[in-house]
């Protein structure tokens, strides 16, 4: 798959004010690319990312996957656009705490009835490379945060997406928990699926193939050099 | 081992589950609802039926009983109240030679006493058989012959221990059909032909018991009550105040009128039951949509969640709308079940209480009833979760997942 966003911009209203949250976002990727997103708190980071998730529309320009744009389309059309094409890894605890780590996994693959459903063996396979298998029946509140940003990572994965959007994956995680999220990353970037990653860390960015830096709130400006971005 | 599929039914019911405290809070509000609803109206439906049975019952236009009796009369057919007093047998000759009289009976009242020689305290009415146009025909609905010497018909409310029989005065008489319910006093009575009556009497006498009609030869010269039927087209008042004109020391009773002061009552109840259901039903939908409102604004990050793994706006409505479905048929439910564990089993009690005939609605209207409960209540709860739902439409994933974290 293809990405394009062409000249997006989104503006928000608080206090009857409009503040442009983002302007001026030109951006292309291609399958196997691992983009990093840096930037200070409200520049705009997770609003990129809700952009391209097609969770709000652009106030100006177009997000285009492989040359479509879904602006306007009905709430159907994008809803089951992003089930089966688009993977995310929200910020902090994103699991569903009704339901037991397997369940949230496999609740994606479970919403729409398509050809591709996964099965048992394919999900135990998935858990196992995240290292996850053992907690089949436990429930998110009886995980550990790193646990809990594996089982979330396995849910976005379970539909084997094109894109897949992780806003700050290794947030409050150590070391150990941080290396093994990013080598997964790498590795599903190598077999394909365009990654993009917002973080504050500028150490993780070094897993990405290249890097995007959001500057000065409603002026927004990219640059591909990770050394420039201070 | 098949798994199960997560579908919008599977996930409400899991929520519901595992959010236990919310789903009891607001179970609670729908049961006490719904008990209210079911409760209050098996309660209002008793008493119209209860009027209804007055009405058939009565059969007689006019009643005339000894004076100062007239109280003890309207105890006796609506409350089951045991009582006798008497007067000379004389009045049917008076009386049946006014204009206008198309039949005319008389009843005479006993009652049996709560010592040992008889199985409970009922009221006993004897019958006149070829005359009486009253307790004949509602008897037949049961007993297709007339009723024979020895033998009685009970109301609905009499307990006969051994199935067959009602000891009264230490004698044994067969039951020769057991009444349905009417609400009335009648319920309470037994019903004999004046050959029983007369037996009843003399065992009485002989183990010491007297009454007010005086001594055994006089039966035949004291009755207790005329019932009196008008011909069609004639005024019944203008026949009563001629009766009045026409005899001394009577109560002349209008049956319109007994049963007027039962509606009256009935239409007061009435209209308190449905304001008080009307506020209910508005004090309910208005907390029911702050619960869910409420919820809705805890569960914010948990549907902005669904929305990020590719859940449509629908579906998500089509999730809280069953939540709140599931709800209202389990409170529905539970509602109903603790009412019925009240109005049910107590409802000769509760008949009592409210000193107004009452009588249950049969099982297909309490049945239908049931059905209307169940769906009023779960109106009630869909309606109030619309504006939850609302919500969702209107607001943007992004915004609603914000306004989460």
């Amino acid at each position: 798959m293809n990405l394009t966003l062409k000249d997006v911009g989104k503006k928000y209203t608080r206090n009857q004010t409009d503040f442009w949250a983002l302007r001026h976002v030109n951006l292309s990727a291609k399958t196997g690319d691992f983009i990093s997103i840096v930037g200070k708190s409200g520049s705009g980071k997770s609003t990129l990312l809700n952009l391209i998730a097609g969770m709000i529309s652009p106030t100006e320009g177009e997000v285009l996957y492989d040359e479509i744009s879904y602006i306007g389309a009905p709430d159907k059309i994008i809803s089951k656009f992003r089930n089966q094409k688009i993977g995310y890894v929200a910020q902090g605890q994103s699991l569903l705490s009704n339901l037991t780590v397997w369940d949230n996994i496999r609740f994606p693959n479970q919403l729409y009835d398509s050809e591709k459903k996964v099965s048992a063996k394919e999900l135990e396979e998935l858990m196992d490379k995240l290292g996850i298998r053992d907690l089949k029946t436990s429930y998110p509140e009886q995980l550990s945060g790193g646990e809990m940003r594996r089982v979330a990572i396995a849910r976005a994965l379970v539909n084997s997406p094109d894109i897949l959007l992780a806003d700050e994956p290794t947030g409050d995680l150590d070391e150990e928990n941080t290396r093994i999220i990013l080598e997964i990353f790498k590795e599903l970037a190598k077999k394909g699926t365009i990654i993009f990653m917002v973080t504050h860390d500028k150490e993780t960015v070094a897993y990405s193939t290249s890097a995007y830096a959001i500057l000065d709130g409603n002026m927004t400006k990219f640059v591909k050099n990770i050394d420039n971005m201070e | 081992m098949r798994e199960r599929k997560i579908t919008i039914w599977n996930l409400a019911v899991m929520n519901l589950r595992k959010k236990t405290c919310q789903t009891i809070a607001t179970l609670a509000v729908i049961t006490i609802f719904a008990a209210s609803v079911f409760g209050g109206g098996i309660l209002f439906l008793s008493l119209e039926n209860g009027l209804n049975s007055v009405k058939e019952r009565l059969g007689a236009d006019i009643i005339l009983v000894p004076e100062d009796t007239e109280e003890e009369m309207k105890a006796i057919l609506l409350q089951g109240n045991t009582s006798y007093f008497y007067m000379s047998k004389d009045m049917i000759d008076k009386v049946q030679k006014i204009e206008g009289i198309d039949e005319i009976t008389y009843q005479y009242f006993f009652a049996s006493a709560g010592s040992a020689c008889c199985d409970m305290p009922v009221e006993i009415i004897g019958f006149e058989p070829d005359t009486d146009f009253v307790i004949q025909p509602w008897i037949q609905e049961k007993l297709k012959e007339k009723i024979a010497d020895d033998s009685v018909v009970v109301g609905g409310d009499i307990q006969v221990s051994n199935g067959h029989s009602i000891r009264i005065y230490n004698q044994e008489y067969e039951v020769a059909a057991k009444m349905d319910k009417t609400g009335t006093g009648m319920d309470q009575t037994v019903f004999v032909n004046m050959n029983t009556l007369k037996h009843m009497r003399q065992a009485a006498t002989k183990q010491g018991f007297r009454f007010l009609s005086g001594e055994e030869e006089d039966l035949d010269k004291q009755i207790s009550a005329v019932m009196i039927r008008v011909s069609d087209k004639q005024n019944i008042s203008r026949i009563a105040m001629e009766i009045k004109q026409k005899t001394k020391n009577v109560e002349v009773m209008i049956s319109e009128k007994i049963v007027s002061s039962v509606s009256d009552s009935l239409s007061f109840i009435a209209t308190v039951v449905k304001y008080v259901l009307f506020v209910l039903i508005a004090m309910v939908l208005a907390a029911l949509s702050v619960i869910y409102i409420l919820q809705m604004g805890q569960r914010k990050k948990e549907i902005a969640l669904l929305r990020m793994m590719g859940m449509s706006k629908s579906k998500i409505g089509r999730m809280l709308v069953t939540e709140a479905m599931l709800q209202g048929i389990l409170g529905a439910a539970l509602g109903i079940m603790i009412a019925s564990v009240f109005v049910f089993p107590f409802n000769v009690y509760i008949g009592d209480m409210i000193g107004q005939p009452y009588v249950q609605p049969g099982s297909l209207t309490t049945l239908l009833y049931i059905l209307g409960t169940i769906v009023l209540v779960t109106g009630a709860s869909l309606i109030s979760v619309s504006f939850s739902v609302a919500q969702i439409y209107k607001k943007e994933t992004y915004q609603t997942m914000r306004e989460g974290e």
